[in-house]
């Protein structure tokens, strides 16, 4: 189900945007490109896949990057059981199920209606038509027969294609030649066949009102083109071939037939009397319109994928540590919504697993997903979503792209936002609920770790450098402590920083150590941090 | 009283009037040779001349007998048209669910004008 929705939405964002595009440039473009325009919209509402497009990162040491490519999309049937909330789920999928047995029914009930009737047509023996027909070279066999219950030309059969032409209309008129040429001109671009995908895809995506539209849209268009392609290969005055057309029309409306809507034949006669020859300005304009779109439509794409998927990639975020106006228009994971997607995540994360599908991290290269790495990506985002309940603020993709992700650490003091470090944010969220976190460089990942000091035992080292803990505060000399932290390295790879943060304070102080091979060595002394240096290092490394 | 036929219905009727009785059997084999119509098109034809008083039946073999002269049939109006519905180019589907109408005479020369002022 989601797999159709995000087909749709982004289905939607291409159609809407060759409406635009249509409705600016109709009879300035060939109008050719309006018709490969709407298939690759229609090939993107039928085939059920979404890919991504991997920005890899540059400079950056961040770890556990996951993206996973190409991840397989199940058809919309099957997704709809297997995915998360089943029941909600598989109603949507059967009244979608339904809709589109009922449009599909609809529609080939119609067809064979009028199958039926045109199976009554007369062959027809006239020379001139036969010689109009064989004097093209068709691969497959053409077969010409008149009717009395048309008024307008048509053509059906996509193999073995069959043109139906009206009874009335004289064998050497002009009409006839340009109907002739018209339809064969469907034939020989497979129209028939390109129509059925147009009709496919609208009924596939039934709810979707702009489908519709496409469909409307994309066989006036498939007639404007045809027409230009009459007009190219006959060389006929433009106002011939209209008059023809309007006598067409003429004839059909003093019978009782129903003509098409008013403003298609007005904007087929309009376009046809604006046909210019094509230009080359035209050609290369188109193919930077189609160029254009196709890889709008992958952008699209990949968004829709996005939304679906990236949330996976947060955890690749560098700890952006910035002013927070540059990211006004980050949007941001709340609680909850986190929540949501961990949990479809959860159920993605182990059908990739089962399915043995391929990742790709920044850290590790390709992959197989495994029960261990699934475990250890599913820790990860359970930290991220323990950060979000903290107050931190990690940001959705920005601008489609994972290298932008914002991870953010506000706390609140006086009411403003005050942005913290990723340090700061966990020495706060130590403060709040007493447990320390394990900084983990290689993989910028905060990991919290069990104490099994009491706060006094841990403080007492700094004792004889004139700090003191009382009644869960520090003191320093007698002043009250405002900001405090050491590093202590534990082994190699792990360190652990000691803060202590008290807004009610006025000393900020750090501990100093030795510089030894491993990183930091022997406690030598406790330092106070001037003003200056500790608002510097509090508002970011702006560097 | 004169019935009003298709083309399709006086195929049928021709073989009649020049053959005399008929089975339908037979006008099918006949049709597919001169046409190329399947049996089921011949017999659908058949059930409407049937229906439209047309032609009569007797059994056994359904023979099919002319009950009109030819005198009698005039060519009838398209009134129930099938790219009312479907034309190969699926413009009148669109139109019908689009609601929109045939055009009216006055529709019709404002597009004779629009071709003239394009010239």
């Amino acid at each position: 189900m989601t797999t159709l929705l995000s087909m749709t939405v982004s289905a939607s964002a291409i159609i809407a945007a060759i409406i635009v595009i249509r409705s600016l440039f109709i009879h300035r473009l060939p109008k050719r490109s309006f018709v490969i325009l709407w298939a690759i919209a229609a090939l993107r509402m039928l085939v059920p896949f979404s890919f991504s497009v991997n920005i890899p990162h540059e400079n950056t040491q961040s770890e556990n990057v996951v993206v996973r490519e190409f991840a397989p999309s199940e058809p919309p049937e099957s997704t709809s059981g297997t995915s998360g909330a089943p029941n909600r789920d598989l109603i949507f999928g059967i009244v979608w199920a339904g809709g589109v047995v009922i449009s599909l029914g609809i529609m080939t009930a119609l067809h064979l209606r009028s199958r039926r009737e045109l199976s009554e047509a007369l062959p027809t023996d006239d020379t001139e038509i036969q010689s109009h027909i064989s004097a093209e070279k068709f691969r497959r066999k053409i077969t010409v027969k008149v009717s009395d219950r048309v008024t307008s030309p048509l053509t059906y059969g996509i193999v073995n294609p069959v043109i139906i032409l009206p009874k009335d209309l004289p064998a050497d008129s002009e009409e006839m030649r340009f109907a002739l040429a018209h339809e064969l001109v469907h034939i020989r671009r497979f129209d028939v066949l390109m129509k059925l995908v147009f009709t496919a895809a609208a009924c596939v995506h039934w709810f979707n009102p702009l489908a519709w539209a496409m469909f409307a849209l994309a066989n006036r268009d498939i007639e404007l083109s045809c027409d230009e392609a009459v007009l190219k290969q006959l060389g006929c005055k433009r106002e011939d071939y209209a008059m023809a057309l309007i006598r067409l029309e003429e004839r059909r409306s003093i019978s009782a037939g129903t003509a098409f809507g008013r403003n298609a034949v007005r904007e087929r006669i309009e376009a046809i009397m604006k046909f210019k020859k094509t230009t080359l300005a035209g050609i290369i304009v188109s193919a930077c319109l189609i160029a254009g779109t196709t890889t709008a439509f992958a952008a699209v794409n990949s968004d829709g994928y996005t939304r679906e998927e990236v949330p996976a990639e947060t955890e690749t975020a560098d700890v952006t540590d910035l002013d927070s106006n540059e990211y006004a228009d980050v949007e941001w994971w709340t609680y909850d919504e986190y929540k949501a997607w961990l949990e479809q995540e959860k159920k993605n994360i182990a059908e990739l697993v089962k399915q043995g599908a391929a990742g790709w991290t920044q850290s590790s290269g390709d992959f197989i997903w495994t029960q261990d790495i699934a475990d250890e990506t599913i820790a990860l985002y359970e930290q991220n979503l323990e950060d979000i309940k903290n107050g931190a603020h990690i940001s959705k993709p920005v601008n489609g792209s994972y290298d932008d992700i914002v991870y953010s650490y506000y706390q609140v003091e006086d009411g403003a936002d005050v942005q913290l470090s990723t340090d700061e944010f966990y020495q706060t969220a130590s403060e709040e609920d007493g447990t320390d976190y394990i900084s983990d460089d290689t993989t910028d990942a905060y990991t919290p770790i069990e104490h099994n000091v009491s706060d006094e035992e841990l403080f007492s080292k700094y004792e004889k450098f004139g700090l003191t803990y009382r009644d869960g505060r520090l003191y320093y000399n007698g002043e009250a402590v405002k900001y405090f932290d050491d590093t202590v390295a534990v082994d190699d790879t792990i360190t652990e920083i000691i803060t202590y943060l008290d807004s009610d304070g006025t000393v900020a102080l750090t501990a100093e150590r030795e510089k030894s091979d491993s990183g930091l060595g022997e406690l030598t002394g406790i330092r106070v941090v001037p003003e200056e240096e500790y608002i510097t290092v509090n508002t970011g490394f702006v560097s | 009283m004169e019935i009003k036929l298709f083309d399709s219905e006086l195929k049928v009727m021709d073989i009649l009037w020049k053959e005399g009785d008929t089975s339908a059997k037979d006008i099918a084999e006949i049709l597919n040779r001169q046409v190329g119509w399947s049996k089921t098109t011949t017999y659908t034809v058949i059930k409407k001349c049937i229906n439209k008083g047309a032609t009569g039946r007797s059994e056994p073999g359904f023979i099919c007998r002319a009950l009109i002269s030819r005198k009698e049939v005039q060519e009838a109006e398209t009134n129930e048209l099938i790219d009312k519905m479907y034309d190969g180019s699926s413009d009148k589907l669109i139109a019908a669910l689009l609601g929109s109408k045939r055009l009216t005479a006055e529709e019709i020369q404002s597009l004779k004008k629009l071709v003239e002022d394009l010239k």
